[in-house]
């Protein structure tokens, strides 16, 4: 056991602070954008409080979202053990299987991107209570009427129906979303694991693009989008299973026949 | 005992086919100071690659009687100059990482070996210099505790003093168990270091002799290698006099 948790933990230590720098960022961006959008829209002249969900669609946090999950997709498959030697010499003398190996990585790699998906969640959480806290001082300095339809104490609540976004990063009861973005995270970990090793052994990794491409194109759904959500986990599914089978025959053939 | 049998290897298909090796067999006895020898492609790395079992090749390896496998292959170690250590960590996080899968990884010898070479620990391997790495990456070859070390041109880039205090250090440190199977194109510095040396000529073996037997008959590993290779010492003066002479024509 403490041979896999060493193999996890080297690929942590070449990635861990460029993942959490990247977290950082992303959400130090996203809150610049909504406490920007917030200010522009609640200023003195207003006549009417646009509504919370409105801000998370207008300040293209879900853009920014977007953009740090495609270069958390890059960090995982290009930095892995980093460049400039070829470390899966060593990987590939170790008392446990570069099947092992593998899979330790793609465990890490799942981590990580449950780690971004709950970044997110607190983001937006704390984006919710930025709102909920400055919109009655931003109306009160600016002379602008605060509605119950825009702040009251189910504003929150509804906004993680309402908005595709924050649906989708916390789809509250909806058990289906919550299995699809488990499934996400799974396929996620897989494709980035198998990607560079796909490419060490001169075979494609269009597995990952796939789950990328799936993954920003699907991931807003609204409530109750079933067939949406299992159209993504079957591309996903299948994605991620082809590729790990594709990358375990490789280890296979490769190393030691 | 590593035992290559009839080993060969083929890259490339069509017009790019080479044959890299070509049913090689060899035997390995532990204990012994193995020289590799060849001209560029004659199959060296490819021959440690095979023994590694990190390309596909037809024949067979073993290591005692047992194909190479996850469960014995700790008992061989690996240097090479395209590098195998993981860049992004210190040479501190390498030692706990290998102490961590080599049961017999060597904590004084690592010690003594970054002394010597006056490796900094704290430093990510990245920042070394190209002389620094291939040190390092002898240096956790020689500490895995393997039985069998293979170093494939280690110190291709480092100064002669380096190279030759490190073959003194290493006739010092190594156990009577512990076998050096090492490839190199410098053959007078590895003369008086190695035991045996094997010569690796378009994929073949075409010489296998031990120092005692060179002794014996008198002769130097290179007079050996010249008399394998067919050298030809004239076509040095051959070609300067045809030169020379077509020059002064025109």
């Amino acid at each position: 056991m403490k041979e896999r948790l060493s193999i996890v933990m080297l690929a942590a230590r070449s990635t861990v602070y460029k993942v959490i720098l990247l977290m950082v960022v992303t959400a130090a961006v996203q809150t610049g954008l909504y406490y920007g959008w917030m200010v522009r829209h609640i200023s003195p002249g207003a006549t009417w409080l646009v509504s919370l969900e409105m801000g998370m669609s207008d300040s293209f946090i879900v853009l920014v979202a977007g953009v740090s999950f495609v270069i958390l997709c890059v960090i995982l498959c290009v930095t892995g053990l980093g460049p400039g030697a070829k470390s899966v010499y060593t990987l590939r003398r170790l008392a446990i299987s570069e099947k092992e190996v593998l899979c330790c990585f793609a465990l890490y790699n799942t981590l990580v991107f449950l780690l971004f998906w709950m970044s997110q969640i607190l983001v937006v959480m704390g984006l919710c209570r930025m709102y909920e806290v400055l919109v009655p001082v931003l109306c009160e300095q600016n002379g602008v009427p605060i509605s119950d339809r825009f702040l009251g104490p189910q504003t929150v609540y509804l906004a993680f129906y309402r908005d595709k976004y924050m649906h989708s990063l916390m789809p509250m009861a909806e058990i289906s979303r919550w299995i699809r973005n488990l499934v996400l995270l799974l396929g996620l970990g897989i494709c980035t694991t198998t990607f560079p090793n796909s490419l060490r052994y001169g075979k494609k990794g269009v597995a990952l693009l796939v789950v990328m491409v799936a993954t920003l194109g699907m991931f807003c759904g609204g409530v109750g989008l079933l067939e949406s959500d299992l159209a993504c986990m079957v591309v996903v599914l299948i994605a991620g299973i082809s590729s790990a089978w594709i990358a375990l025959g490789g280890v296979e053939d490769e190393a030691y026949i | 005992m590593i035992e290559l049998k009839e080993i060969s290897k083929v890259y490339g298909s069509g017009y790019t086919r080479k044959k890299a090796l070509d049913k090689v067999s060899l035997s390995i006895p532990q204990g012994q100071i193995v020289g590799l020898f060849g001209e560029n492609g004659a199959g060296k790395t490819t021959l440690m690659k095979c023994i590694l079992g990190y390309i596909h090749h037809d024949g067979k390896v073993t290591l005692d009687g047992e194909p190479i496998t996850p469960k014995n292959i700790i008992r061989i170690s690996y240097a090479t100059n395209e590098h195998s250590f993981f860049p992004g960590l210190t040479a501190k996080a390498h030692a706990e990482f290998y102490a961590e899968h080599f049961p017999k990884f060597s904590e004084k010898r690592f010690k003594a070996l970054m002394e010597f070479f006056e490796l900094p620990e704290n430093k990510p391997i990245r920042h070394f210099s190209t002389g620094q790495k291939n040190q390092f990456e002898v240096v956790m070859a020689m500490c895995q505790g393997a039985d069998y070390i293979l170093m494939d041109e280690p110190f291709a880039g480092n100064d002669v003093f380096n190279r030759e205090d490190f073959y003194k250090v290493l006739l010092g440190i190594l156990e009577p168990h512990e076998t050096v199977v090492l490839s190199t194109h410098l053959l007078e510095e590895v003369e008086n270091f190695i035991g045996r040396a094997v010569l690796l000529h378009n994929g073949r073996i075409v010489g296998d002799v031990t120092t005692m037997e060179l002794e014996e008959t008198g002769r130097s590993l290179m007079d050996y290698v010249k008399e394998t290779y067919n050298y030809r010492s004239d076509r040095v003066v051959k070609v300067i006099r045809e030169l020379g002479s077509s020059e002064s024509d025109s």
